[in-house]
């Protein structure tokens, strides 16, 4: 991590108009993600988190304040953004090959080095053998696995993650995460992790920011290191800091 | 080694015993179905025999056969088959294509949606049947009404159930399309559409049966040819030998068009 900003939140406010009525789901949210570096976003469900990756790929634009990429204020879709959801959401009437593609398809970037990534991403992470298998021949966590490369194939710089494990069985979550922690680490990326797991955001990020309920500002941000360096997913859940870091952000989480 | 040996030599015995149980499972039910059709055949031509039903009334297998030879020597049944045929290709192709065009339209304009959907409702509870009149004076007592009445009776229906499919793509796959920059027209040729497929295929296959209501329902009131009109006429004339062997030529006219589609669906489900 260093301390170059690539997103800047200013004075974020997001405001959703129905018939009936209007919702404030954000209210002056500030905060920065620095270069390389890897975030969680946790706070109660319906507080915004999903709607705060939505703001930083571009996908709907703030009711107002400034959202800066790379020192850029961002209008329109953020070119160095791509998602993983919740879901793998591979298309299964394409093989794993023609899925992991679909990104360089849609930007028209789809030409032989690229194409040679894609695939040398696969063989690096240990998918090259299901290149032609459909998804539906896949574990979920190889899927999610898919998923991340298919992401990774349209080299962004920032990777938006929602909730991406939840769907997954604990063991599973567990290796995956730290699985894919270490890909995105590997790849030099900046990941914002949306997640309703403190665990998983303590043992995954170097810091965790802790939203309120609607309409959300920033509660806390916290920083999370541990004595030792490189140390699993698993072994920071077995860390002593682990609890204590744990009782602050959940302190911190307004319960209702 | 050929294939077929290749294969048997891989699998298990457990596996060829699941295999031989499935395939004689199989074979039941077609035998089952096929002595279902010769009894009720050989039922019902010895009701007709044996006085048990009234022939003139209700016919009988041989006698539909011997009208359905009949026709077949003299040439008029070919002639009748290949109209009702060709009207019916033509509404069926029509009637798909405009159906799927329209859907898109429908899909891409949320503001042309909200206009059109209250008229496709009414159009669709309509008796298409009731338009008759209005299109033989619009286009003429030609073949050509026959095709637009097929058109009319599968073209809403194929509206609605496409736009169905196309509203109902998971949003978050959209939402990863829109991620990586897709324009509306990659999100409906990359996601919408092959996410559809089951959709369309289902559609073509009710379609089938849509356009030879048209058909039949346009040859009733205009045709001079064709097997709706060999109905009408045989029912006229109080030959319902001829209006049962029109009934038998339509089922089978249906179900060959219905296995193509199925021959299609695979074709393409292999190439997927």
């Amino acid at each position: 991590m260093n301390s170059k900003k690539i997103v800047e939140f200013r004075n974020i406010c997001m405001k959703y108009h129905s018939l009936k009525e209007e919702t404030t789901a954000l209210r002056n949210l500030c905060f920065s993600v620095f270069d390389k570096e890897f975030i969680t976003i946790v706070g109660p469900s319906g507080c915004g988190k999903s709607t705060t990756l939505s703001l930083i790929s571009g996908l709907i634009p703030p009711s107002s304040g400034e959202i800066f990429i790379e020192g850029s204020i961002l209008t329109g879709i953020n070119k160095y953004s791509a998602y993983m959801l919740q879901k793998d959401f591979l298309f299964d009437w394409r093989t794993i090959e023609e899925n992991i593609f679909l990104g360089l398809e849609i930007k028209k970037k789809l030409n032989k080095t690229n194409k040679k990534y894609a695939l040398k991403l696969l063989e690096k992470y240990g998918l090259k053998k299901f290149s032609k298998h459909r998804p539906y021949q896949l574990s979920g966590g190889m899927r999610q696995k898919v998923a991340l490369i298919r992401t990774l194939t349209v080299n962004p710089k920032i990777l938006l993650l929602d909730e991406p494990f939840s769907a997954l069985d604990f063991q599973t979550k567990i290796n995956i995460s730290s699985e894919i922690k270490k890909i995105i680490k590997q790849e030099k990326k900046t990941a914002i992790l949306v997640s309703h797991d403190i665990s998983e955001a303590i043992s995954l990020s170097d810091r965790v920011v802790v939203l309120s309920k609607r309409p959300s500002k920033v509660k806390k941000i916290l920083k999370i290191e541990f004595d030792e360096k490189n140390l699993s997913s698993l072994e920071k859940r077995k860390h002593k800091k682990f609890n204590f870091y744990f009782d602050i952000i959940w302190n911190g989480l307004d319960k209702t | 080694m050929s294939k077929k040996n290749f294969l048997k030599l891989n699998f298990s015995k457990e596996h060829e015993k699941f295999l031989r149980i499935k395939r004689k499972s199989s074979l039941k039910i077609t035998l089952i179905r096929l002595s279902l059709i010769l009894f009720f055949i050989i039922f019902w031509e010895l009701s007709a025999k044996f006085s048990l039903v009234d022939e003139f009334l209700v016919s009988s297998p041989s006698r539909i056969f011997f009208t359905i030879s009949n026709l077949a020597i003299t040439g008029k049944l070919f002639e009748d088959i290949g109209v009702t045929l060709l009207e019916t290709i033509v509404g069926f192709i029509l009637g798909t294509l405009l159906g799927i065009i329209f859907a898109v339209i429908i899909w891409w304009s949320d503001f042309v949606r909200k206009i059109i959907e209250p008229a496709l409702i009414v159009l669709n509870a309509l008796p298409k049947v009731a338009l008759g009149p209005i299109i033989i004076v619009w286009i003429g007592a030609n073949v050509r009404s026959i095709i637009v009445m097929a058109l009319l009776v599968s073209v809403i229906i194929s509206i609605i159930n496409i736009v169905d499919s196309f509203k109902n793509t998971d949003k978050e796959k959209i939402l990863l399309m829109k991620s990586f920059g897709a324009s509306k027209y990659q999100i409906l040729t990359k996601l919408i559409l092959p996410a559809s497929f089951s959709v369309l295929i289902c559609t073509l296959k009710i379609n089938i049966g849509m356009s030879l209501i048209g058909v039949i329902t346009g040859e009733f009131l205009v045709a001079s040819k064709g097997i709706g009109y060999l109905i009408v006429y045989g029912g006229q004339t109080f030959k319902l030998d001829l209006v049962m062997a029109g009934i038998v030529i339509l089922s089978i006219i249906a179900s060959s068009m219905y296995l193509c589609v199925v021959k299609l669906e695979k074709a393409l489900i292999k190439r997927r």
